[in-house]
């Protein structure tokens, strides 16, 4: 029960902004800054710090960092979701099978796409509060549930939206498409980085000056007083799945663009265990009642970070994976030690 | 909390303008005025388009559809008892297969049968012998079971397993399969793969659920050469024969190993890579994730014959590409990044690294196309 993030102002008696407040908002930003730092100094080349790396991390964090926002919504209002990597990877199928089968527009497909992302968020929610199963069954049951149904319409392989040895339709595929994720397109950054950073900022809005997101962070906070103070706990809960399956299925949706329009069953695997861990590195509590969208964000970039750094180190894929678990551990840890009354 | 939020964003902004800044779209300068040699391994329709129009240089192909044809004509052959007939090399393998074939021969351990290895330049693809392997037949996964039973005869259930589901090679394995049972007769073919490429413990319950369900007979592609000679010799002291494809598993009580010779593999792409390079230059080795037989060989095979060139030097040979051409593509993307414009070659040993790469090719604009 974390009562700090329940009210938007400060409680009586302490400052708008104090130290430890401002070291709690700016922790993953500063970790961020030294594994940077760290890279910087320990690459073999000189390639880690240009302009062309860093718009390749951004594009890097484009689909994990989107699934990360959605999570950090779920896990503020109490839950989990353990069936964004599978849901994405259905989103991507069903907009695939859209253009192939149903002769849809692009556009039409994506909308597709999130549309079945949303679908199995609001499933997920309504499991959670119909069925009273505890979040981390329900959609654990729905991540192999959504799997196995992309690769039932798959028909257990990938789906190619366009046929790559015809030229006709492989230029029909629009640019902004075709350019949606990759690293040297847009201003600065890959218009998908853009919809990211949008993303962000209306998320973070949403969660922090609506009713609707302090009902999320009280109802994560303290379930029961929630109910006894007349929030509409069940509508609250499953608007939370449903704004993570919306999520989910963005990511599907990039990772479809991210593929040259071919959807794949098997893709994503993990995404979700990705996104838990950037919410977490961005100072979520996986208790509820806490999370913080930017966090995520920055959570999410940390992992990219570790990720390219340690090609540009020339460290072995191996140690990434080591790397990466220590810095998970290390980042709850300095949490735990920042907020000793959390 | 609010005015820190504020505060964290501006922040942020700052960095990543900051990050941003230079903008532009410059590569590094001294980039190498000869195009980017490129060597793959498998292909599928965009693989096959990128050979087409020149951004691949070549990809090495196996034969799947004989493999899973030989896998379960082998096993058949040993459950009804029959004397294995001598390995006649396919009607069109080279020489040097023949050679490959016969040399395997006299190795010790289970029989090894190779199904043989080509190499699809852009200049050779148009003959029939490549565009045949470039193009062969593939079945749909979502037949599960097939079963040609002639009335009144023994039918034998065979399970096949591949290590997955989502990579072209298995649909052409799967309908190799099927070929071999429709010409053989009374042969059930049951199809079951593993949903991630190479998931090791799903394929050990598959191999525990085929022992239960009591098979005549197992074909399997192992994801890993050690992990599943447990409940591969399990099955066999059931009396369930194994015949390997593809993979190779350290066991010597299985009837039989048919598999590309993927040493070779690497060896043809390395000896493509360094004729292209004028054997000279700087390379990169993307790996797949260790455990699968087939494609360390392959990478062996590669290195063993490009160290026989003292110009050719490795800028990295120590990534993985991850389990799918995603993962593939960042882990090229983070590679390419490191060393655009020193890179003159690269090889990959699989289609899903090799198609994470190209896409990562593309973006970074070292194409000499510059198409999609």
């Amino acid at each position: 029960m974390n009562l700090d993030a329940t009210s938007a102002r400060p409680e009586p008696g302490r400052p708008l902004l104090s130290w430890r407040r401002a070291f709690a908002a700016l922790g993953p930003i500063l970790a961020l800054a030294l594994i940077t730092l760290l890279f910087a100094v320990i690459q073999k080349g000189d390639a880690f710090l240009t302009p062309y790396n860093w718009r390749t991390i951004a594009v890097q964090t484009v689909i994990t960092g989107t699934a990360a926002l959605g999570m950090a919504i779920v896990i503020v209002a109490g839950g989990i979701d353990l069936s964004v990597g599978s849901v994405a990877a259905l989103a991507a199928v069903g907009a695939g099978l859209a253009i192939r089968d149903g002769h849809f527009g692009l556009e039409a497909a994506l909308a597709i796409g999130v549309g079945v992302g949303i679908l199995f968020g609001m499933a997920n929610g309504l499991l959670v509060v119909g069925l009273r199963v505890i979040p981390f069954i329900a959609t654990l049951g729905t991540m192999n549930i959504a799997r196995g149904l992309a690769k039932r319409w798959a028909g257990n392989t990938m789906v190619y939206a366009y046929d790559p040895n015809d030229p006709a339709a492989m230029a029909s595929v629009p640019e902004w498409f075709d350019s949606f994720l990759r690293a040297d397109a847009g201003t600065f950054f890959a218009p998908g980085v853009w919809a990211l950073l949008l993303l962000t900022a209306a998320t973070a809005v949403v969660l922090r000056l609506t009713v609707l997101g302090r009902h999320w962070i009280a109802l994560g906070s303290n379930e029961g007083a929630s109910r006894l103070s007349g929030l509409p706990v069940r509508r609250l809960k499953v608007s939370a799945y449903a704004v993570c399956g919306l999520f989910a299925g963005l990511a599907g949706v990039m990772q479809f663009a991210n593929n040259n329009a071919v959807g794949n069953p098997t893709s994503a695997v993990g995404l979700e265990l990705q996104a838990i861990a950037a919410v977490v590195i961005g100072g979520g509590s996986l208790g509820g009642g806490r999370a913080s969208i930017l966090g995520a964000l920055v959570g999410a970039l940390i992992i990219t970070v570790l990720k390219n750094g340690c090609v540009h180190a020339e460290i072995a894929s191996e140690t990434q994976d080591i790397l990466i678990g220590a810095i998970i551990i290390a980042a709850v840890a300095v949490d735990r030690w920042r907020r000793p009354g959390a | 909390m609010r005015f820190g939020f504020v505060r964290v964003l501006g922040v942020s902004a700052g960095l990543l303008f900051l990050a941003g800044c230079g903008g532009g779209n410059e590569a590094k300068s001294g980039a190498p005025s000869r195009p980017l040699v490129f060597i793959g391994f498998d292909a599928n329709p965009q693989l096959i388009a990128a050979l087409k129009s020149g951004d691949l240089q070549g990809v090495v192909l196996q034969h799947p559809l004989l493999m899973g044809e030989t896998g379960v004509k082998t096993l058949v052959r040993h459950l009804k008892g029959e004397a294995d007939p001598e390995p006649a090399p396919p009607a069109e393998a080279t020489k040097a297969e023949a050679k490959a074939a016969e040399s395997s021969k006299t190795a010790a351990g289970p029989r090894t049968i190779s199904t043989g290895e080509i190499l699809a330049t852009p200049e050779n693809m148009e003959t029939p012998e490549v565009a045949e392997r470039l193009n062969p037949p593939k079945a749909d996964h979502s037949v599960g079971v097939t079963a040609a039973a002639k009335p009144g005869g023994k039918v034998w259930r065979i399970m096949v397993i591949p290590k997955g589901t989502s990579h072209e090679f298995w649909k052409s394995i799967h309908a190799g399969a099927l070929k071999a049972a429709e010409e053989l007769g009374n042969v059930e073919i049951l199809w079951q793969g593993p949903t991630v490429q190479d998931d090791i413990d799903q394929q050990r319950q598959i191999i525990e659920n085929a022992v239960a369900s009591k098979v005549d007979g197992i074909v399997l592609a192992p994801a890993d050469s050690r992990a599943l000679v447990k409940p591969v010799e399990g099955a066999i002291a059931k009396g369930i024969p194994v015949v390997i494809i593809d993979s190779a598993l350290e066991s010597d009580k299985i009837v039989a190993f048919v598999a590309t010779d993927n040493h070779r593999g690497g060896e043809l792409a390395a000896k493509r890579l360094a004729e292209l390079l004028g054997e000279r230059g700087k390379i990169i080795l993307l790996r797949y994730p260790p455990g699968s037989a087939a494609t360390q060989d392959r990478e062996r095979g590669f290195m063993e014959t490009i160290s026989r060139y003292p110009n050719i030097t490795y800028l990295s040979k120590d990534q993985d590409s991850g389990p799918d051409a995603e993962s593939a593509r960042a882990a090229s993307q983070n590679l390419l990044s490191r060393h655009r414009g020193e890179v003159e070659a690269i090889f990959c040993p699989n289609e899903s690294s090799t198609q994470g790469m190209l896409g990562a090719l593309r973006e970074a604009g070292m194409l000499k196309k510059g198409s999609r």
